[in-house]
């Protein structure tokens, strides 16, 4: 009694200071997609973006080798058909039409995620990987970020980061730095013997600059740089006596863009991009030297109409220009339209979205494509989508132009994709789960394949179709006996409850049958086969705990067979590989930062990705972040 | 005492769904295609029965080189014969193959090796790895083999006793190509478009006698007609040299006639008929267009070369491959089908009429008769 006394007596009002809350409104998903989060993004900041995508996403990751090339496929594609967009222009390299994962360091970006087909955010036939980094806060801000990480292939690598912010200059600067041994053992079954790596080191730096400016702050002007250099050897495969193969790819891309300040009913931005990439390979035993040097200039302007709440129109003028320097007479222009008009709330459920788009090019006709899809928020937390696009994918200009081999008659590769899914959200007590899951059909026309060995050619030799089902499923618990806050909303708040262990799991599921349909040749064998190295299945499955400043996760992956060639006569085995990772955060008076520990492939397993190239047994890596805010 | 409010939960049909969604996965996953790859032919041919051998030079930078038999009296084709015979690859892209006292040997020259399996059981009993790019054999005697080799001007002198290089002969530029030996004299062709002669080695001495000039330049291709003639076969169309075959007579070394290819055709694989007075060779046309693609047939006699093809390639396909059966009177063609799938080997009559196909390995580029 005498403290429920005190209890009456005392103010008990509490006065917050002001919080400002930054967010920005989601385009609604209108197909998979898949944010890669963030704690994942941090445990892998010392490595290359094939390895978190290998182990944390449903792309296929077709690895060369160590210290070799690194593609991706989604959905039964070829590397060709996959974009990879950086603050949303096009990266993939002009003459080849792909982008080496291998070199892309994780450390550069805030933000990844992957669009798993074709969308209005990217022209790719099956879909594409979103590199961002956190758009400018004008607010006074300083930060620096020092990361070491070893690896015990003998591989070192560093990291520094400066932001500076305030509230009319936004600049942030990245340095990486790899040097890489890529040391290790291997049983070689071509020659019958216990052999170790040689050839294989690598030395890579990186540099990413975000500039923006805040003109009256009304109007936001944004210049984004980045500049790579990677030299690397090749080593031999498992069937080569040795190697004297050597790569140097040097890159220098940038963005500037500019966004006026719109209103609540109309906004618009430009951009203009310059992207010089070098590419030089040499091969000293054979004398043989080639060099790919290109420019370019992917330029847009898009306007934005909000009618109402629920009433969009988007319109996007762009072009892109491509130049192979140490050619003359070798490039490829388009220019042309995209516009989209999404409709939502449609009887407080559905929303819609119509797509078009048409471009113009100095060498082929290309068509008008188009896409409807729609989204349904059907009840209990489950939403339902499908969409219908047409799509194309024009040839690059190694299959144009390259010398011997090119083929200037080559027409766009085309589509027709269908893909529906659904989300299902479900929170009960401490309890969450997260289910998605899509099912797509697309057809291919006109694919283009290289033929030959002498002399390679591409073709536009076959229809493919591609189909399959996808399925995300997390689910996660807070290892704690539930007791309902008074007030009574049934709704589970995490950071209640900090101090209490967490258990997280998730599922990544693709079945995949990307098979040839039709063919240009006679009586070619592969009709009905397998596309080349696109697996039937994979799994991804990951479980760990968190407790206060402390993460553990187990990882298991699974890849199916590969086939080899077209016709399914020779194929790779399938292998299953283990990761243990762990992290440790850390915080003594303003400095913060984390530890992170990782065991790949704790069962020693051998494997090949590609044939010829065993990949690392057993090996670990750590790695030390420090943050000063 | 702390009370709780007591909040009904919402009524939501949580099971029902959800064992519903999981009824759909198993169903649909069930129904899907098995991760098992189709078993593939995987048998010796019967040492007895004869045929034709076939090496399949498989696809760049994948280690799928095989040997496929062709067997007369079944008039069935096995595939995968090295792999099956020593449980792993032979190599990566294989170039020649040539019969020596019971024993295969075959170069792949992507691997950097030559191997040497047994005849009757293909069973591996050597190989031999300090020659670089090996492609092409010259039997000079049974315990003599000359090899040539891409990349390199070197011609490698190989004892197959005991299976060594004993001695390396230096042309004067890299790529070394087809030999000859006929009278006693080694022949050398020397695919390098610097190059616009072919060599006279001594094959006792291994020993460079005398160059021999022909019209063109990158000789590839060498063979005899029945007057004794040698037959040159030179150029490179993706380096802008014209192809040139070139009659020489060896005694006098003097060119005899010459023919000149028109510049966008790429002909290869010279070969004669038994009675060496008619020779075949094919044209290749990558892009795959009816035109300058094909096997073509001309008798020695003839004064120009032949406008139209014996047996044209199909529509978006070339011919990799010719072998001449002379016992049986058949040609032999190999369609590689862009080297990413079994090649589709064909059997026609000397008129040039189909007989039947076969399906064989990666890029079949050789045919060896008995």
């Amino acid at each position: 009694m005498i403290f429920a006394q005190s209890l009456v007596a005392q103010d008990t009002t509490h006065v917050l200071k002001n919080a400002v809350i930054y967010e920005q409104k989601k385009e609604i998903q209108f197909s998979e997609s898949q944010p890669i989060p963030q704690e994942i993004i941090n445990n892998f900041q010392h490595t290359s973006l094939q390895q978190l995508l290998e182990m944390h996403t449903n792309v296929f990751v077709k690895n060369y080798g160590i210290s070799t090339l690194s593609t991706i496929s989604i959905r039964g594609s070829s590397a060709a058909q996959t974009q990879v967009n950086w603050h949303g222009v096009n990266i993939n390299h002009a003459t080849t039409g792909l982008t080496d994962f291998s070199t892309l360091a994780v450390s550069l970006f805030d933000h990844i995620d992957i669009q798993y087909s074709s969308s209005f955010k990217n022209s790719s036939l099956s879909g594409s990987v979103n590199l961002d980094d956190s758009k400018p806060m004008f607010r006074r801000l300083f930060k620096t970020k020092f990361a070491l990480g070893y690896e015990s292939l003998q591989n070192l690598s560093a990291l520094a980061s400066v932001l500076y912010s305030d509230q009319v200059v936004y600049n942030k600067t990245k340095i990486t730095v790899n040097h890489a041994q890529n040391l290790y053992s291997f049983y070689n079954d071509d020659k019958e013997e216990l052999q170790s790596t040689t050839h294989a080191k690598s030395k890579q730096i990186g540099v990413m600059n975000d500039f923006a400016v805040n003109i009256r702050s009304k109007h936001i002007l944004s210049v984004y740089s980045w500049l790579q250099h990677i030299q690397r050897e090749i080593p031999a495969t498992t069937f080569e006596q040795f190697s004297a193969k050597e790569e140097t790819i040097s890159s220098f891309k940038n963005i500037i863009e500019f966004q006026p300040k719109g209103t609540d009913y109309f906004s618009t931005s430009s951009s203009l991009a310059t992207l010089l990439d070098f590419y030089k390979y040499k091969d000293s035993t054979i004398r043989i030297q080639s060099n790919a040097n290109t420019l370019t200039l992917p330029y847009s302007q898009t306007v934005n109409f909000k009618f109402n709440r629920n009433n969009y129109l988007y319109f996007k003028l762009m072009g892109r220009s491509s130049f192979l320097l140490n050619q003359s007479n070798s490039n490829l222009h388009t220019i042309g339209f995209h516009s989209y008009f999404t409709r939502e709330n449609i009887l407080q459920r559905i929303a819609v979205k119509l797509f078009i788009q048409k471009e113009f090019s100095n060498i082929f006709s290309l068509p008008f494509v188009y896409s409807i899809s729609t989204k349904v928020k059907i009840k209990y937390g489950i939403e339902g989508y499908a969409n219908f696009s047409t799509n194309y994918r024009m040839p690059t200009l190694n299959e144009l132009y390259y010398n011997p081999g090119g083929n200037i008659d080559l027409k766009p590769e085309t589509s027709n994709n269908i893909e529906s899914g659904f989300h299902i959200t479900k929170q009960y007590h401490q309890h969450a789960l997260f289910v998605s899951s899509a099912f797509y059909k697309r057809i291919v026309d006109q694919w283009i394949a290289w033929y030959g060995n002498a002399i390679l050619t591409p073709h536009n030799i076959q229809q493919v179709e591609s189909k399959g089902l996808e399925v995300n499923l997390n689910y996660d618990v807070i290892l704690k006996k539930y007791q309902k806050p008074v007030g009574g909303f049934d709704i589970l708040i995490a950071s209640r409850y900090p101090a209490f262990t967490k258990f997280k799991s998730s599922i990544l599921y693709a079945y995949t049958l990307s098979t040839t349909k039709q063919s240009a040749i006679s009586n070619d064998y592969s009709i009905g086969k397998q596309i080349p190295y696109v697996p039937r299945y994979q799994f991804k499955m990951s479980m760990g705990f968190e407790r206060k400043n402390i993460e553990i996760y187990f990882v298991q992956t699974y890849t199916g067979y590969r086939f080899v060639t077209t016709d399914e006569s020779q194929y790779l085995k399938p292998y299953a590989i283990s990761t243990i990772w762990g992290s440790y955060h850390y915080r003594y008076q303003a400095l913060k930062g984390a530890i992170h520990i990782r065991f790949n492939n704790i069962l020693n397993t051998t494997y090949q990705s590609v044939v010829g190239r065993v990949m690392p047994g057993r090996n670990g890596s750590i790695s030390f972040t420090f943050e000063i805010p | 005492m702390k009370k709780f409010v007591k909040i009904k939960s919402h009524t939501i049909p949580f099971p029902n769904l959800e064992f519903g969604i999981l009824y759909f996965f198993a169903f649909f996953l069930n129904a899907c295609v098995k991760d098992i790859p189709n078993p593939s032919d995987k048998t010796i041919p019967n040492g007895s029965h004869k045929g034709v051998l076939i090496l399949n030079e498989g696809s760049y930078a994948n280690n799928n080189a095989e040997i496929s038999f062709l067997d007369y009296e079944t008039n069935a084709i096995s595939n995968s014969i090295y792999s099956t015979a020593n449980n792993k690859s032979m190599g990566d892209v294989a170039q020649d193959i040539i019969l020596i006292q019971g024993k295969y040997y075959i170069t792949t020259n992507n691997s950097n090796k030559i191997t040497v399996v047994d005849a009757l059981q293909f069973n591996e009993v050597k190989t031999i790895s300090n020659i670089s790019n090996p492609r092409y054999f010259l039997k000079i005697n049974d315990s003599v083999l000359y090899v040539s080799s891409l990349y390199s001007n070197s011609i490698y002198v190989l004892n197959t006793n005991q299976n060594k290089v004993t001695n390396t002969i230096q042309l004067d530029f890299a790529n070394t190509e087809k030999m000859i030996l006929l009278h006693g004299k080694v022949y050398a062709t020397n695919w390098n478009t610097s190059c616009n002669y072919i060599y006279q080695i001594n094959p006792f001495t291994h020993l460079v006698e005398d160059k021999i000039y022909i019209a063109g330049f990158a000789a590839h291709h060498i063979e005899v007609d029945h007057n004794g003639m040698l037959w040159i076969l030179s150029g490179n169309k993706y380096q802008n040299v014209n192809s040139y075959f070139t009659v020489i007579n060896p005694m006098t070394k003097q060119i005899i006639k010459s023919y000149l290819f028109a510049k966008e055709q790429d002909p290869f694989r010279l070969l004669f008929n038994k009675t060496r007075d008619s020779l075949y060779f094919l044209q290749v046309n990558y892009q795959g267009q009816n035109v300058n693609n094909g096997l073509y047939k001309m008798s020695i006699e003839n004064t120009v070369l032949p406008n139209q093809a014996f047996i044209p390639a199909q529509t978006n396909s070339y011919f990799w491959a010719i072998g001449l059966d002379t016992i049986n009177q058949f040609i032999y063609l190999s369609d590689p089908k862009g080297f990413n799938q079994s090649s589709a080997i064909m059997k026609y009559n000397l008129q040039g009429n189909i007989i039947q196909s076969y399906k064989a390995g990666i890029g079949a580029n050789t045919f060896l008769f008995p």
